[in-house]
């Protein structure tokens, strides 16, 4: 019955990367899915928009997941269903059925500022055109309305659904010639935590306000960003979203991550103070937390951490971090390897050449539980399903830590989970996370 | 409008009601899609997944694959995971992605069967039907592949059938049907889709009893009659006058008695006037018997968003196609108790009386699938609690 | 009961074949159903006696479901059954997921149960497109197929790509390809070139049907050769070629 699962050596990893293949799972397996697996979702981020609504056409079963993350986060009224049927399929009628329902939807609540319709696979493979169904609709209402796709079968390809769906949300947003000091964060689904050095250091600069899809109260405020004078993309599920808006609504943008290591930290304020212009002063911070590492290091003591993938970052940069705090780091869990992980994996290598990287949709992990892995404690609720004894940090997509204050509130939330931890599967179910 | 749902979410799909069903008996089970639909089963339908070592996967179904019916692929992916863990069987569902393009399960079927040896079980599931349809047929496969012949006596053994968490819950409710029935007499009591493996399975047809609680055991039972001459009961004992007749019915199969055990509580008479259960039609079945035999309600009807079966049918029973069947049935029949999944809750209307809930997996999920309501036998606790105090008399 | 495909190149005179063939073994005393998997929904034109055949899709773009086999059935000449499965309007939809769905619809109320035919044709669009264009092959449906070519390049093509199509499925178990039906357009050495392409495929060539103006005559008022004038040679050579196929059921 048991079988070892399916792992590689960071240096593997390594070699692997340099040698062109790039994905972990090794030629074209069947895909676990463990409880912990999933994220945001298509309809939770499309939700984003402001005093939208939302209406999801697909075979009943596909908006099940969505849903009821809908209903468990609050957001299922905004969000309805037009179930296609066999007859649909065939026929394409289900384009017209959309419109009809539209009709009935705009009957029964408010005037809605805005209207997503959603599509699945399905309309994939029969290229149905939601695009053209979109700008009819947009006429007969005069509301926007724009297209989306929950399409992972397109997952591969160029146009991914986690990243479509960010440029969904932002193709609301009208162009402006006249541009203000102010710029738009792009890639995270919530806006940077208040408590982040990082407002601060903008206004000092002269760049006020800083816009966030997230922090719009109003269908309004969301048009706003369309006069801000730059993009600042935080994480690389924006970037269709980032070059959509360099096009068409003229903002031009860079890619200054979120990173937890000082030196990532650094290297993004330093990318923003070249392509912006400006001159931030950050050494203070920088010593700040340098002091909160080793404040938080003595309290945790040496303890051993898995890194998984479904987190607020980059899990190789994270280990990194995590090391270079003084932790160790047996184990990551993650499913893909981008080109900006790169570096991250060489240094990895040189400095722990045995880590061990598992894949989480592997086949193979369906035994994992057998393992039973050993750490103190787990950064996302994937690394703390498979080290099912460990406590879990969530690190999760819901705020967004950036700058200075991600080594901060990481440290935070580790101590957190070390000292009053919370039932895993709890936790887990409680944050509706939808594959 | 047709098909326009504004209030509940999607149900679970048919391909989920397959994998329910095949969840414990050891197999290799892949669902044909993108694991969007996997994540559909996975997260939301099956409550048994966390920590659990179940190999159901997704087939990681692309776009280029599909658009080109690269089928090898498929069946490549399935070889190697057979090969490196071996299991009993391999059973391959169907989503709406191969539902588009036709693939022919069947025949991948066939393919696999020949290059692996094992059984290969092949659903046609599109996750535009509902997860009763995927169970019922699920239940079918099984019997038909995994049922040795019986020729010999019958045994003191009883199969449950229906007994998925989407209708029945984690497990405790048929735990506590098990009990009563080892009471009765049954010695040997498996529940398919819950504790029975294919080794129980296999000796269905030595059954002198076969118990349906779910409309998804229905044709497997009917299957079961047909090739081994087992009879079926179909219902769940619920409150004290159910679960005597249940009780003396399954034992009076073993030529045994069982003598009632206490006699039923009855409401006031005239508390309820009508009463409505929306639910899985066996389980609202038995809440009726429930309704009639203990509490003394005489009209009570059982509506459904699910497969509804003729011999289960009573006058005012309504099959529910949209949700607005349901807040028209509510409107005109003005019933003064109702019992549902507590999302049915905005249907109802604003003059109804008293609502009470009863989650059902299939429709609210993992919302309420940690406290769900003990009812088999004299347990009642959840339902009874809220019953003794009506909220208002007619 | 035997069910056999015909496949060819589109425009090849496949439906004209297939409706002739049916006319001509109803009229020997066999029961015949012939499905028209075209979402044009005209193969079955020249049989259904002037009556109304709704297309199966048509009608479920109507009514969401259909319950009863007279909705979407016709018996027209002799009595042969017709089935049309139609199809979406062009340009949005799926075609091929039609047959599909059309299939499943004639599964569930049991029409083979019903009819009880001795044949079922199924005549099916083009080469194959896609899967739902592949349904007629699979196991339950055809077991036999037969391809409707000429000596044209473009015919042979499609012949070949079906040829291709069946020996990829041979692992599923899909139906068997009996051969050729050669549908003259008077080419030069037309026989000599369908003889030397069916050889290197391995398959016979079991019917020559000769040009024939009659066929478009009768045609043009909505019947066979064969319902038209049975003494035609044209109809005399395709009263032959059925027997051929009645043959072949009996020699297998």
């Amino acid at each position: 019955m048991a079988c070892a699962p399916y792992s590689l050596s960071i240096t593997e990893l390594k070699t692997a990367v340099e040698s062109g293949t790039r994905k972990l799972l090794d030629g074209g397996s069947l895909r676990y899915c463990p409880p912990s697996a999933g994220g945001w979702g298509i309809i939770r981020v499309g939700l984003l928009v402001p005093e939208s609504i939302m209406l999801f056409v697909s075979p009943a079963g596909c908006g099940r997941h969505g849903a009821i993350a809908g209903l468990q986060l609050g957001f299922r009224q905004r969000l309805f269903f037009l179930y296609v049927d066999e007859v649909d399929l065939v026929t394409g009628r289900h384009l017209e059925r959309a419109k009809e329902a539209v009709e009935e939807i705009l009957a029964s609540i408010s005037r809605p500022r805005a209207i997503m319709i959603c599509a699945t696979c399905i309309d994939d493979l029969l290229v149905s055109d939601y695009e053209k169904l979109a700008e009819e609709v947009e006429n007969d209402y005069r509301i926007p309305v724009r297209a989306c796709h929950m399409n992972p079968i397109a997952m591969d390809g160029k146009k991914p659904p986690q990243l479509t769906i960010q440029k969904a949300i932002h193709e609301f947003i009208p162009a402006v010639k006249q541009k203000e000091q102010a710029i738009n964060m792009l890639g995270s689904f919530a806006a940077i935590n208040r408590g982040s050095e990082f407002y601060e250091l903008m206004a000092g600069a002269g760049v006020s306000p800083v816009r966030h899809i997230a922090a719009c109260s109003t269908f309004d405020d969301l048009c706003s960003m369309g006069r801000s004078f730059y993009n600042v993309l935080i994480k690389p599920g924006g970037k269709l979203a980032a070059e959509y808006m360099a096009k068409a609504l003229n903002i031009p943008y860079c890619y200054a991550p979120v990173s937890y290591g000082l030196e990532a930290i650094a290297a993004s304020y330093r990318k923003l103070e070249e392509q912006l212009g400006i001159s931030l002063d950050t050494a203070a911070y920088y010593e700040k937390t340098e002091k909160a590492i080793n404040y938080y290091r003595k309290i945790l003591g040496s303890i051993s951490i898995a890194v998984g993938e479904n987190i607020n970052a980059c899990p190789f940069e994270l280990a990194r971090a995590l090391l270079s705090y003084g932790f160790e780091v047996p184990y990551i869990f993650t499913d893909q390897v981008l080109d900006i992980d790169r570096e991250n994996i060489n240094w990895l290598a040189e400095r722990r050449p045995h880590i061990k990287v598992f894949t989480n949709a592997h086949p193979s992990m369906a035994n994992f539980l057998d393992e039973k892995l050993k750490v103190d404690l787990a950064i996302g609720f994937d690394a703390g399903y498979f080290c099912s004894g460990a406590k879990t940090a969530a690190l999760s997509m819901d705020c967004q830590a950036y700058g200075f204050e991600a080594a901060n509130s990481l440290l935070k939330e580790m101590t957190l989970a070390m000292n009053n931890p919370h039932s895993h599967r709890e936790q887990m179910y409680a944050a509706g996370l939808v594959l | 409008m047709k098909g326009l749902y504004k209030y509940l979410p999607p149900f679970a799909p048919d391909y989920s009601g397959v994998c329910s069903v095949l969840f414990n008996l050891n197999g290799i089970v892949i669902i044909h899609d993108a694991s969007g639909c996997t994540g559909n089963f996975t997260g939301y339908d099956e409550p048994r997944w966390y920590g659990s070592n179940a190999a159901i996967f997704s087939s990681g179904l692309r776009e280029i694959e599909a658009v080109l019916g690269d089928d090898e692929r498929l069946i490549n992916r399935i070889m190697e995971a057979v090969e490196r863990m071996p299991r009993n069987f391999v059973a391959l569902l169907g989503s709406p992605a191969p539902a588009v393009i036709g693939t022919d399960m069947q025949a991948l079927a066939r393919i696999l069967k020949a290059r692996s040896g094992l059984p290969v079980l092949s659903f046609d599931t599109t996750g535009i039907k509902y997860y009763d349809t995927g169970a019922s047929q699920a239940y079918l496969e099984i019997a038909r592949n995994f049922v040795k012949p019986w020729n010999g006596k019958k045994q003191a053994l009883v199969n449950i059938l229906g007994a998925i968490p989407l209708d029945m819950g984690k497990g405790k409710r048929v735990r506590d049907i098990g009990l009563l029935l080892r009471q009765c007499g049954f010695s040997k009591v498996y529940a398919w889709g819950q504790n029975a493996g294919l080794k129980e399975i296999s000796q269905a047809g030595a059954a002198s009893l076969n118990l349906v609680v779910a409309y998804s055991g229905l044709a497997v039972a009917r299957y079961l009659h047909e090739h081994f001459a087992t009879p079926y009961m179909v219902g769940i004992p619920i409150g004290q006058g159910s679960t005597n007749q249940f009780m003396r019915t399954a034992s009076s199969v073993l030529g045994l008695e069982t003598p009632p055990r206490t006699t039923p509580y009855l409401l006031p008479p005239n508390t309820y006037a009508q009463a409505l259960v929306i639910g899985e039609q066996v389980m609202a079945g038995s809440i009726r018997s429930f309704l009639r035999l203990d509490w003394g309600i005489r009209k009570v009807n059982v509506a459904s968003f699910f497969a509804m079966d003729k011999e289960l049918w009573e006058e005012g029973d309504k099959f529910l196609e949209e949700e607005d069947d349901l807040s028209s049935l509510c409107q005109k029949e003005n019933y003064d108790l109702i019992i549902g999944d507590p999302l049915y809750e905005n249907l109802l209307g604003a003059n109804q009386g008293r609502f009470i809930h009863f989650p059902h997996v299939a429709v609210s999920s993992r919302l309420y699938w940690d406290n769900e309501p003990a009812c088999v036998s004299k347990q009642l606790e959840g339902l009874s609690s809220k019953l003794k105090t009506p909220a208002r008399r007619t | 009961m035997r069910r056999i495909a015909i496949y060819g190149k589109g425009g090849i005179g496949k439906s004209t074949i297939t409706s002739t063939l049916s006319a001509a073994l109803s009229t020997m005393g066999y029961r015949v159903m012939q499905v028209g998997c075209d979402p044009k929904a005209d193969s079955t034109i020249t049989l259904t006696a002037g009556k109304t055949l709704t297309p199966i899709m048509d009608y479920l773009k109507e009514h969401g479901k259909c319950d009863s086999l007279e909705e979407i059935t016709v018996q027209g000449f002799n009595g042969i059954v017709c089935v049309e499965t139609g199809g979406p309007t062009p340009g949005i939809g799926c075609a091929g997921r039609g047959i599909i769905t059309s299939f499943n619809v004639l599964d569930e109320l049991g029409a083979y149960q019903v009819f009880n035919p001795d044949f079922v044709f199924y005549d099916v669009l083009g080469d194959v497109v896609c899967g739902g264009f592949a349904l007629p092959l699979r196991q339950g449906y055809a077991d036999e197929v037969i391809i409707v070519t000429s000596g044209e390049p473009m015919a042979l093509f499609a012949a070949g790509n079906i040829k291709k199509a069946l020996d990829n499925f041979a692992e599923r178990d899909y139906a068997q390809l009996r051969g050729l039906i050669l549908n003259l357009r008077n080419i030069e050495r037309e026989e000599e070139i369908v003889y030397d392409f069916a050889e290197r495929m391995g398959v016979p060539v079991f019917g020559i049907i000769p040009r024939d103006k009659n066929i478009q005559l009768y045609e043009s008022r909505q019947q066979t050769v064969i319902e038209g004038d049975p003494a035609l040679n044209i109809s005399r050579s395709i009263m032959k070629l059925a027997e051929q196929i009645i043959d072949l059921g009996e020699a297998s």
